[in-house]
């Protein structure tokens, strides 16, 4: 059974607009859901986050407690009539998984992106 | 398996219902035990109390029979064989979690020593007017299995079958006793431990990936796993689906409440026992559990004596009632004299099942003493005519 | 070739405690449960239990569903009575770490007097106690846990009754181990979980969430978000501050903090020396 999931990654807003990668995250039985297709770009950027966008039901949380304040609640709608958030300000994201930790729907984490990496992944 | 010798008290003693119960459990591999006190059945959890520690197992008094009755379950699942003991009022505080072990099917046994009632009633003298609560007292349907023993010798024999019988069918078992069977003093024999069969609990051998808590094998009932062992299983009193996930729709109702209820009715006959006397050529079925089973007897042999052919049906197992047996007797027998120690409960049981075709008589006794066996043989001689 | 930073695919931290094939959940949007659980699974992970021998028993309630999504050997038990069957299941296995996580009604009402006997005798549980002033899963009722002029479907002129100060009860009864914080506490809720799990004995932990749905709304106080800025803003840290005086009123100040931690023998101890004093040799324990 897979869930889609929307990834806000560092690519976002290097290209201006939202990187539609959507995932499918199998059950707890297969924990690594598949890699992102797309090359990522370097910067210096410490975190990223992994927004399950319907699973959101756009409680405020995550965006008002984040601290760099890099989150903001949706224009665009999920499924079940929730903004969810997205990554505004993806430089500034620590990946301190702060949103993570408030989101009462588990639709929204946080991880620290490795800084220092050699390989491409290539599929 | 064998019981474990060191539990089993081997040999002949002398002792009173409620201590020869205690053994039982013991013999029957119970080790682990939650009570509250309550007259007349405190003594079986005392012996409990002071024989575990040295046998090996758990005895606490909680707080009250709700926490007794719903602790038995928690020990259960962490792979215990569990028990509680008490009495009319308890009884009624253990209702709810005689539902959830009938839910949720955990093997144990509730042991009531019956008392006057209602309420608090006569905490000190015998009744027997808890049968139809030990069926029908929780809310929902479910299925109970109930034994009455009518000795000390049985307090002990019928301790181990309930053990038994609750981990063969995964049901609570009601252990009806009355304050008279519960403090008569007579012989027990205990056996070695050889001698002594037990069921044991019907652990799963499935991985934890494949195992699902209520997916029944083919006899309709499901294997068991305790706590701690990987299995990561979900127990809920919610009606659930085989994965013990909560599923609350009339069709999971219907498959999970209807399998419950046929685990017993279906195995009826393996289940049900009863003792005869003088039955073959009987025109009077008397018919009486318990302590009045022996008013019963007595009675009997003065009908006998008289030229009236009577007999005894003398259910050990109460619930699932033997209905087959009922109908068989009632094509053949002028009447049923019920005698039992309430203003009528059982009796409704062998009525409906008499269906007309015997005449039903009940000879009703309020409780706080036994029946008078005068009163008994009065019944046998009207119906006899 | 080039030197591209790679996104390693993650998973949510809470991911492998759920059971995903029961997601959603039924918790209403703003409901601080979910917050909580967050706290409990970072928790499990960084206290490096064994999680085949943590068992988590629930009651019945808005809170006691939290049993029943978590990954875990999970038990969803009577109402009021997940204390004496995690009793149960602790002393027949002490092996396993067993949580209770239930509600203000659920523990404090109707298990009321579980509660205070198994801090008494300090059975070995972690008590996680989500308080949100309100019986959730049945309407919205007065709870004795709702402040005094709150108004609930069952008080609907306002509560009359004074709440219990559970800190207080539960130090009072003999736990070990007492801390409250409020939901917006999210890293100091996972610390004390961490504490409980580490700690031998009875160890409550409140954790004050906002009922977006039924409390805050009758009471005109708002959504969720403006709760927990609510308890952003007037919660006051006093670590070890007396539990006699952290009572809630309501807008009032909350007072969060760990109040106490102290050791005792645990039941299991106690019964153990007690019984080997008595029989020597001849105590076969447990049974296990």
């Amino acid at each position: 059974m897979g869930r889609k999931v929307l990834t806000i990654g560092p690519e976002a807003a290097d290209s201006g607009s939202k990187s539609e990668f959507v995932g499918d995250i199998s059950t707890s039985d297969a924990l690594m859901p598949e890699a992102p297709t797309n090359p990522v770009r370097t910067r210096k950027q410490k975190g990223v986050v992994y927004i399950d966008w319907d699973r959101c039901k756009g409680c405020g949380f995550c965006v008002e407690f984040c601290p760099p304040k890099v989150l903001a609640l949706s224009e665009k709608y999920n499924t079940h009539g929730y903004h969810p958030p997205e990554l505004i300000n993806q430089a500034g994201c620590t990946g301190c998984d702060l949103c993570g930790l408030y989101c009462p729907d588990f639709a929204i984490f946080g991880t620290r992106v490795p800084v220092e990496t050699s390989e491409v992944r290539s599929e | 398996m064998k019981a474990n010798p060191a539990a089993v008290l081997t040999g002949a003693h002398f002792l009173d219902g409620d201590q020869a119960c205690c053994e039982g459990a013991l013999a029957g591999g119970a080790n682990f035990a939650a009570g509250y006190p309550i007259t007349p059945s405190t003594e079986v959890v005392e012996r409990f109390a002071a024989r575990v520690p040295t046998v090996g197992g758990v005895f606490i008094q909680l707080e009250d029979e709700l926490a007794a009755s719903i602790a038995i379950l928690g020990a259960a699942w962490a792979g215990a064989k569990v028990f509680t003991v008490t009495s009319g009022p308890g009884f009624s505080l253990m209702m709810e979690h005689i539902g959830l072990a009938a839910m949720t099917e955990v093997p144990c046994v509730i042991v009531d020593v019956q008392r006057g009632g209602p309420s608090t009633g006569l905490p000190t003298l015998p009744g027997q007017a808890d049968m139809m609560q030990a069926r029908w007292g929780s809310h929902g349907d479910y299925e109970i299995i109930a034994l009455c023993p009518n000795s000390p010798q049985e307090c002990f024999d019928l301790m181990i079958d309930a053990f038994n019988l609750s981990e063969q069918y995964r049901v609570p078992v009601l252990f009806m006793m009355d304050e008279c069977v519960g403090h008569m003093t007579e012989k027990v024999v205990i056996p070695s431990a050889d001698k002594i069969e037990i069921f044991p609990r019907r652990f799963t051998s499935l991985p934890p990936s494949e195992y699902l808590p209520y997916k029944p094998a083919a006899d309709g009932i499901p294997e068991m796993v305790k706590a701690g062992d990987g299995y990561r299983f979900h127990i809920t009193g919610l009606t659930h689906d085989e994965r013990g996930y909560p599923a609350m729709t009339w069709r999971s109702q219907e498959k999970l409440v209807r399998r419950l209820v046929n685990k017993v009715r279906e195995n009826v006959d393996k289940i049900t026992r009863y003792e005869e006397r003088d039955i073959e050529d009987a025109d009077v079925v008397v018919m009486a559990y318990g302590i009045t089973s022996r008013v019963a007897l007595r009675a009997i042999q003065m009908a006998r004596a008289e030229g009236i052919r009577a007999g005894l049906l003398r259910p050990i197992v109460v619930w699932p009632f033997p209905e087959k047996r009922i109908r068989e007797l009632s094509e053949k027998v002028k009447a049923f004299v019920v005698v039992e120690m309430n203003y009528g409960q059982i009796f409704y049981e062998v009525e409906r099942c008499a269906a007309g075709k015997a005449r039903t008589e009940l000879v009703e006794h309020g409780g706080g003493t036994v029946h008078d066996p005068e009163a008994v043989l009065k019944a046998i001689r009207e119906v006899a005519q | 070739m080039s030197t591209l930073p790679v996104v390693e695919p993650a998973i949510n931290p809470v991911e492998p405690f759920l059971r995903t094939e029961r997601m959603p959940h039924i918790w209403c949007p703003g409901c601080g449960i979910g917050t909580t659980v967050n706290c409990f699974t970072r928790a499990l992970v960084e206290s490096k239990l064994n999680l085949d021998k943590v068992a988590i028993v629930s009651g019945i309630g808005c809170t006691g569903r939290v049993a029943g999504y978590m990954r875990l050997d999970s038990f969803h038990t009577t109402h009021g009575r997940a204390i004496p069957f995690a009793t149960g299941l602790k002393l027949a296995n002490p092996e396993l770490a067993v949580v209770v996580y239930s509600g203000d009604g659920d523990l404090i009402a109707i298990g009321g007097n579980h509660f205070i006997h198994a801090a008494r005798r300090n059975v070995d549980l972690k008590i996680i106690c989500v308080n949100n002033f309100t019986y959730g899963m049945t309407g919205g009722q007065v709870a004795p846990t709702t402040p005094v002029g709150a108004t609930a479907t069952t008080t609907p002129y306002g509560c009359f009754e004074r709440p219990f100060n559970l800190p207080y009860l539960a130090e009072s009864s003999g736990a070990v181990y007492v801390a409250r914080w409020t939901s917006f506490h999210v890293r100091h809720i996972t610390r004390a979980m961490v504490e409980a799990f580490n700690k031998k004995g009875f160890s409550f932990i409140e954790i004050i969430t906002p009922c977006p749905t039924l409390y805050l709304r009758r009471n005109k106080l708002g959504d969720s978000l403006d709760t927990m800025r609510y308890y952003k803003q007037k919660s006051v840290i006093k670590n070890g501050a007396n539990t006699k005086e952290v009572e809630i009123a309501m807008g009032g100040e909350i007072i969060c903090g760990k109040f106490v931690d102290i050791e005792r023998p645990t039941l299991a101890q106690s019964m153990n020396m007690q019984l080997s004093k008595s029989l020597g040799s001849r105590y076969a324990g447990g049974g296990r």
